[in-house]
């Protein structure tokens, strides 16, 4: 008897183990690539050709933060970059915020298929907008502008802010707006007095998120922007195709770094803003 | 005569009833309209001409249906949509069955496991583009620490991104490792929100760790997996920034999806008639897929 009681809690304390095994080689997986990325932009060339690759025992150098911007002059791809994906922030909520009011609030007839088909819009492929997009504006001369790369980004991110928004306006009850129209309210005056703070979470979600996917955009920067409106994205692309003697790693992924660690560091900061994020929708409570 | 103006007058009184909604939804409408739909319908309409970029003194031609003709003809198409498929159908079964796995191994509750799941979080938030240059840095024939590790139990390191048949598997990898957080983190909160009861009531009637699985986690969490399937499948048929960096469609159309197709030829070979007819192929398909899954979803949720 106490025999078969050792041998089911070594078998659960095994298992455990195990357990904790596999969750760090997860871990171990899931983080290795950003290590190497990191390190790799703190390696003399040396070190980043050495075989074996060095993991630990290089000595870092600062040189190619140094010519990825003094040299290449990357923090102006860096300001476009803000300068694009903070705008579209901005733009995204402030549309999408009211908009999923009022997808929430007013009845009419073919509200559930206009939600609906708002959700449909987030699967179009971006080279299927791109191509179009690209035509028109070449044709009222707006290529290569701020204004033109925001408005692609505004579009293709407001479905998901709209269709988050939504969610959490669902959550609010409606007698807290009924009061405060009785206490004399106007309909404006509620919506900024009641429902935009009782929202704030939902209102940081939808940033974080607007931000995140204009900051890592891609296309609509590659083929709506151009040499002015480069962001970092495109400017690395750019960079690894420019060279004569060999792609430059150590400098890209200094500049990816610069790209990647800001987002990492915030999102660390907020990480419960983008569980809600991910699962608004998708999961109950 | 009487009820028609009463309906008229009806109908202005609830707009202006409603006059601060309407004014909220308004702006979105806009946008959706002007920068979605009309693009779309030009796009839908520039199908059916042959526009070539290049050749701006050809004007645009109508050629009916020839667009898509050419397409269901063309080779590289068929092999666009075989990559699409291979890469797509292998990719979601990768994340799904390792982003369940962790999730269910992180998902008793403890201190510790609850505060390593975020950390999980991190491969989401770099950009495709730098995943793609990354992964390309890791898959370096000579330098690269794929090939050491691989070295390291004894294999020869092959060229993972220039061979035909490794291209897209290392493609799908590169994939994997930026997506399956995703999943993850989704199917953990999912598990969270199961009641403690259900599973207290099992352990009450002597259900054994698979029957838990199987009759209580499983039909839990699965409207979750239906809608975390449709949006990652959607994501990976739209695939680009990052198979146009690690591979740029190579090598020859080995990891050309449809999406870099299109790319091709629209912005290569500037024939944007051809390219609107492959991109709405793109289209046409991503709606048959939503759809399929949406339907899924509803008998499932009604069940």
């Amino acid at each position: 008897m106490r025999f078969l009681g050792k041998l089911v809690s070594t078998w659960r304390k095994s298992k455990t183990v195990l357990t904790y095994a596999i969750t760090l080689v997860a871990l171990a997986l899931c983080l290795f690539p950003i290590y190497w990325l990191i390190t790799t932009s703190l390696k003399i060339r040396i070190d980043t050709f050495s075989i074996p690759p060095l993991f630990l025992s290089f000595k870092p150098v600062l040189k190619h933060y140094w010519n990825v911007f003094v040299i290449y002059e990357f923090q102006k791809y860096v300001v476009n970059s803000l300068i694009i994906s903070l705008t579209t922030t901005v733009l995204v909520v402030l549309i999408g915020a009211p908009a999923a009011f009022t997808l929430v609030r007013l009845k009419f007839r073919w509200r559930n298929e206009l939600a609906f088909s708002i959700l449909v819009v987030r699967m179009i492929p971006h080279i299927s907008l791109a191509i179009p997009f690209y035509l028109m504006m070449r044709r009222i001369h707006l290529l290569d502008t701020y204004t033109a790369v925001i408005m692609t980004h505004t579009v293709f991110l407001l479905p998901f802010v709209i269709w988050l928004m939504r969610g959490f306006f669902m959550g609010i009850p409606m007698e807290l707006e009924d009061a405060a129209r009785i206490d004399g309210c106007s309909k404006i005056g509620s919506f900024v007095r009641i429902i935009i703070p009782l929202s704030t979470p939902g209102l940081i979600t939808s940033a974080i998120f607007t931000f995140l996917g204009s900051w890592n955009e891609f296309l609509f920067a590659l083929i709506i922007g151009g040499s002015k409106t480069r962001v970092v994205t495109t400017a690395l692309t750019a960079l690894a195709q420019a060279q004569t003697m060999g792609v430059y790693w150590e400098g890209m992924f200094a500049a990816a770094t610069v790209h990647v660690l800001p987002v990492i560091v915030i999102a660390i900061l907020v990480n419960k803003y983008f569980v809600k994020g991910l699962t608004m929708g998708a999961v109950k409570g | 005569m009487v009820d028609s103006m009463g309906t008229q007058k009806k109908l202005w009184d609830k707009f202006k009833k409603n006059k601060v909604e309407i004014l909220f939804i308004v702006p979105a409408l806009l946008v959706l309209g002007g920068l979605v739909l009309y693009p779309l319908i030009h796009s839908f309409r520039l199908s059916f001409y042959s526009y070539n970029l290049a050749k701006p003194y050809l004007g645009q031609v109508f050629v009916g249906l020839a667009n898509y003709r050419e397409m269901l003809k063309d080779s590289s198409f068929w092999n666009a949509v075989g990559v699409t498929i291979y890469f797509t159908g292998s990719s979601i079964t990768l994340q799904f069955l390792i982003g369940l796995g962790v999730s269910l191994l992180l998902s008793d509750g403890t201190r510790i496991k609850k505060a390593i799941i975020p950390i999980f979080i991190a491969p989401m938030l770099v950009s495709p583009i730098v995943v793609g240059l990354l992964w390309r840095w890791m898959y370096n024939p000579e330098v690269g620490v794929i090939g050491y590790f691989f070295n390291l139990v004894g294999f020869d390191t092959p060229n993972w991104l220039g061979t035909l048949s490794l291209a897209l598997p290392s493609v799908i990898l590169a994939e994997t490792w930026h997506f399956t957080p995703y999943i993850i983190l989704i199917l953990s909160a999912a598990l969270r929100s199961i009641p403690e009861q259900l599973y207290d009531a099992a352990k009450v009637d002597g259900a054994s760790r698979w029957q838990v699985f199987r009759s209580i986690t499983l039909p839990w969490l699965k409207p979750v997996l239906l809608v975390v399937l449709l949006m990652r499948t959607m994501g990976l048929i739209k695939t680009f920034d990052k198979i146009f960096t690690l591979t740029g469609g190579g090598p020859s159309e080995a990891t050309e999806a449809i999406s870099l197709l299109v790319y091709k030829n629209a912005f290569e070979f500037l024939e944007i008639g051809y390219a609107s007819a492959s991109s709405y192929a793109m289209v046409f398909i991503m709606v048959i897929i939503s759809l399929v899954y949406i339907r899924l979803l509803y008998v499932t949720i009604e069940v």
